[in-house]
């Protein structure tokens, strides 16, 4: 099986350094308010990551730029969602 | 240009030239010895044990070219080279060479390559090797192929097979001068391998002197600054590099893979979601968005070898992966693999390299 990763690394990136484009506000909420976590089901990315805990662990190094994981955390608002600086993120060939 | 008229099928893909026959005097093989402050940059050793290869089967003299401002120095690396290999060392030795200078440099270079008429000239791709090349190459209007990974010699012409790695490592292309001499290459550092060293050789020592004067030259070398950054992390030029993941479960457990390094004098690295989560600084990542590293000798402790993190350390020469998931993609590429626990296997190894780099210490 083609793990996702390896799909991602098909893409072109340009990842700003330092400067990750989208925040989760408040990782407590994550880790006990909510019981769904569907960031983890719905990321085409594989951004988010739920460990043992319950914690989650976003990386935004592969990220689409898509904003479903904006628009599915509506219960809680949790995502602070920015499309990353000009130039940088997501760079589609022959999208 | 002349094509075989005999055979009317032109052989498949080649290109047949023949040697311009002023320039068919131009023999032997040169190694252009680095030398830095009386150092001579290892790669030098490599290259002169690579040029020993060539050499034997073109049946040619192999030469070491030396330059630089003290007789003495000169002298002690032209006794070097010829333990590695060398049968010729040519000396300039002149006190505008003492710190290195393209121009003057190249015209060291290129006067002895007219004079002396050599086929082939290899110099480390180092940054003053990079430097150097290209001003000798343009000056003597002939052909070089950078950053050379792999050398042979064209069977059917004698030629020089220069093999380097383009796109960022994705093809290799093999380049050959057909038409200039002499041909030119610089070689990555460390692709080749050190020479065993033959103490009782020797061989000839030619002095030539150079023609120039300190006011003929535009570049003034006003200070040397020792690089500030040394403290910082050297991941490009570490022999062994110390790596952990996830796998090692939390910051503490970073410790370990500082303890391992200490013993092993390596650095550290890391993969992403280590950086990322803070465990390390983020010039220590490994990977695609991180550095690219070859060492001798890669330990990665807890990571899964995803490509974005593979692509960015499997040029290592060997690459040990502890890692307790059996099917970790790392296995697939790892020299030597360990199914276990990071975390406990690695103060097991600390151990056992320190006591037996104490026994080793106390032998040597």
């Amino acid at each position: 099986m083609i793990k996702i990763e390896e799909k991602l690394f098909q893409n072109r990136y340009r990842v700003d350094e330092g400067h990750p484009h989208i925040h989760i506000i408040n990782p407590e909420v994550c880790a006990d308010n909510c019981s769904a976590q569907s960031c983890t089901y719905v990321c085409p990315a594989g951004c988010y990551v739920a460990d043992e805990k319950g914690d989650i662990t976003l990386t935004t190094d592969g990220c689409l730029e898509c904003g479903t994981c904006r628009i599915i955390c509506n219960d809680h608002h949790n995502v602070a969602w920015e499309y990353p600086r000009g130039g940088h993120g997501i760079l589609f060939k022959f999208g | 240009m002349s094509e075989n008229t005999a055979a009317p099928a032109k052989p498949k893909g080649k290109k047949r030239l023949e040697l311009d026959p002023r320039l068919a005097a131009y023999k032997g093989i040169w190694v252009f010895v680095e030398m830095e402050r009386g150092q001579v940059h290892q790669v030098s050793w490599e290259l002169l044990g690579e040029g020993r290869k060539l050499a034997d089967i073109l049946n040619v003299e192999l030469g070491a070219v030396i330059l630089g401002g003290s007789n003495d120095e000169l002298a002690a690396a032209a006794r070097s080279a010829f333990t590695y290999g060398a049968d010729v060392a040519y000396i300039v030795a002149d006190p505008v060479l003492t710190d290195y200078r393209n121009e003057p440099y190249t015209k060291a270079m290129t006067d002895l390559v007219n004079k002396y008429q050599p086929e082939i000239l290899l110099l480390g791709a180092t940054t003053l090797g990079r430097d150097l090349a290209g001003s000798v190459a343009t000056t003597l209007l002939t052909g070089l192929t950078a950053d050379c990974t792999e050398l042979a010699i064209d069977p059917d012409n004698r030629g020089l097979l220069a093999t380097r790695p383009t796109f960022g490592g994705s093809l290799l292309c093999t380049i050959q001068t057909l038409n200039y001499r002499p041909q030119m290459a610089t070689i990555r550092p460390r692709v080749m391998a050190m020479p065993d060293t033959l103490p009782e050789r020797s061989g000839r020592v030619i002095s030539e002197n150079l023609q120039m004067q300190e006011d003929d030259i535009i570049a003034k070398v006003l200070q040397f600054i020792p690089d500030e950054a040394q403290e910082q992390a050297q991941l490009a030029y570490a022999d062994i590099i110390v790596a952990g993941g996830r796998g090692m479960g939390k910051a503490e457990n970073f410790r370990l893979i500082w303890d391992l390094a200490a013993v092993l004098g390596a650095e550290v690295g890391g993969s992403r979601p280590v950086t990322h989560a803070g465990w390390l600084p983020a010039d220590r990542q490994v990977g695609q968005s991180g550095k690219t590293v070859r060492p001798k000798l890669y330990i990665a402790a807890g990571i899964s070898g995803a490509i974005q993190h593979r692509v960015g350390m499997e040029s290592s020469d060997v690459i040990i992966a502890i890692n307790n998931d059996p099917h970790a993609p790392i296995f697939d590429f790892a020299t030597y693999g360990i199914v276990g626990d990071a975390v406990q296997i690695l103060p097991v190894l600390t151990d056992a390299f320190r006591s037996r780099l104490a026994v080793n210490r106390r032998a040597g």
